[in-house]
């Protein structure tokens, strides 16, 4: 059963309004995965492996969750709203659903790219999550941001628009525009805070899936420098780093993997 | 406004997306994604052109393709015919069904259809079918019937395997299958076969019989790689089909998809002012950024 809906969280008197997708199974298993979106323009390229993965899941017991963090896809807020303090605030407003409406204790996280580092940071406060599964985290946020600067930058020198300014002013606020997207001082500056090497989550189960070539190097090493109880898993898939691609990516078997993996499991 | 999260379903489909609509709504506007978009839109410019309608007291809905996004349902493979003819029955099964599920839910007295890029063509033929008298069209490319000699797409998966190691333990071990790469990379050159009665080709044909009294918005990017091929493309088409009124707006500045915060606000504006007006056909102007 797939259901849909928006749920509202109040913080400080606001009301954010996010939009879910709940998967849920014909016969649960007591167990659910929270997926969390990367970044930008990385989250279109990544719904269809989502909404399949989670498809998969849901046929061996598990429920689901998908959502839009506020300003972001369907939820409410203008882009430029995005913030990294409500992407954890949803984050806690979907477990909480997880745990009071769906009575459901043993939560795993999925996350891709920046949705995997978002994972780390809030499963190190949080003991209701167990399992991670990252599929490349960002290991360092300076390093994400420097790459869509330089993004950025080739666009715009390909499409000749070197007129176009790199910032945009709104009610008093400036923001980076990266092709539509707007980067607010508070974004920016919790993302150049993302360093997985300084604070990586010690007593939960990681599972770390690679399939960005260029950063199998960092992630054995990360496996390598925290893996003490062993309690992480290096995986290596084949099928390419699809959340850059402009094309459709057939990721059918990394889905396979993650769910050969969570049954083995 | 309401934002309400909608299913459309069959046995072997399911179709996912949000109406965005209000007490006063009498008029619906369907974003349409194209072929490999999602409903959100280039950069989310669809849930921005959405909301913005709404605020106007027109409604929209925006929805997921399939296979993109969280819809799914037949693929593209199953329709018969050239590259175009295929997409356009691809596009009028999934219409059939969105219009289908309006029409029994609610009462809106237009449907104005929207899409992008290979999206609009499509979408126009729809339209036409159905006699919507409005379509938006953003960043519209000309689709061919003819084949290219050399698939591109297929070659840039091909040219990203070299860099795999699976690919050169394949050369060595001579297991490389070089008869079907050929044939997905080398797709021989063919014309729109006349006469034969194949579905989509049946389709296509009937086009010529139709009426074309609807109104068309092309909304352009100043920066499009193929502005002036597609312009001129469009300008041919909507003399020859006599379409009552067409509008040409450019975005100064502008990319293919609009990538860029004040380019997205424009199209919204440009759009919002076009509904809002009167059927009259206006002058090519250039809007600055």
């Amino acid at each position: 059963m797939e259901k849909v809906f928006y749920r509202t969280r109040q913080s400080n008197g606001n009301f954010y309004k996010v939009f879910l997708h709940l998967h849920k199974p014909e016969k649960g298993n007591g167990k659910a995965f929270v997926f969390l979106n990367p970044f930008f323009d990385e989250k279109k390229r990544v719904q269809k492996f989502y909404a399949t993965t989670a498809r998969e899941l849901g046929k061996i017991g598990f429920t689901v969750i998908r959502f839009d963090y506020y300003a972001t896809g369907d939820s409410s807020g203008e882009l430029f709203e995005m913030d990294y303090i409500h992407c954890m605030d949803d984050i806690s407003n979907v477990i909480d659903y997880l745990v009071t409406e769906q009575k459901l204790s043993y939560i795993s996280f999925l996350g891709i790219r920046m949705g995997a580092s978002l994972a780390c940071d809030f499963a190190k406060k949080d003991e209701r999550i167990k399992e991670l599964y990252l599929i490349d985290p960002v290991l360092e946020g300076k390093k994400f941001l420097l790459e869509q600067r330089i993004r950025r930058k080739a666009f715009h020198k390909l499409n000749k628009m070197l007129e176009v300014p790199g910032t945009v002013e709104i009610n008093g606020e400036s923001y980076e525009d990266h092709q539509g997207f707007l980067l607010s001082d508070s974004l920016i500056e919790n993302i150049n805070k993302v360093n997985l090497f300084h604070s990586f989550l010690e007593e939960k189960k990681l599972n770390i899936f690679s399939v960005d070539f260029f950063n199998r190097k960092q992630l054995k090493k990360i496996k390598e420098s925290f893996d003490k109880d062993n309690l992480v898993e290096y995986i290596e898939a084949e099928c390419g780093p699809f959340w850059a691609s402009l094309e459709t990516v057939n990721t059918s078997s990394l889905t396979k993997l993650i769910i050969d993996h969570v049954e083995k499991f | 406004m309401e934002e309400i999260p909608i299913i459309i379903s069959d046995q072997n489909s399911k179709l996912f997306g949000i109406l965005r609509t209000s007490a006063s709504c009498k008029k619906l506007v369907i974003l349409l994604p194209a072929a490999t978009g999602t409903r959100i839109g280039p950069q989310r410019i669809y849930v921005q052109i959405g909301r913005a309608l709404v605020e106007e007291n027109i409604a929209s809905l925006t929805i997921d393709l399939p296979p993109n996004g969280d819809s799914y349902d037949v693929e593209l493979k199953v329709f018969q015919g050239t590259y175009k003819e295929k997409l356009t029955q691809h596009y009028k099964n999934y219409l059939d069904k969105i219009t289908g599920y309006l029409n029994s839910n609610y009462s809106f007295e237009e449907y104005i259809l929207l899409s992008i890029s290979v999206g609009c063509i499509p979408v126009l033929y729809y339209s036409k079918l159905n006699n919507f008298s409005r379509v938006i069209l953003l960043s519209p490319n000309h689709l061919s019937d003819e084949v290219p000699k050399i698939n591109k797409k297929n070659l840039k998966v091909y040219l990203q395997k070299v860099f795999k190691m699976s690919t050169w333990q394949k050369i060595f071990t001579l297991n490389l299958n070089l008869k079907k790469i050929k044939s997905n990379v080398f797709a021989s050159s063919q014309k729109k076969e006349k006469g034969k009665s194949k579905q989509g080709t049946d389709y296509l044909l009937n086009e010529a019989k139709l009426t074309s009294q609807g109104n068309i918005l092309n909304i352009f990017g100043e920066k499009d790689h193929a502005l002036q091929k597609n312009q001129l493309f469009w300008q041919n088409y909507v003399q020859k089909h006599k379409y009552s009124f067409y509008t040409e707006k450019l975005v100064s500045g502008a990319d293919h998809s609009f990538f860029g915060w004040s380019f997205k606000i424009e199209v919204c504006n440009l759009i919002v002012k076009w509904l809002n007006q009167e059927n009259e056909y206006l002058q090519d102007e250039k809007i600055k950024y």
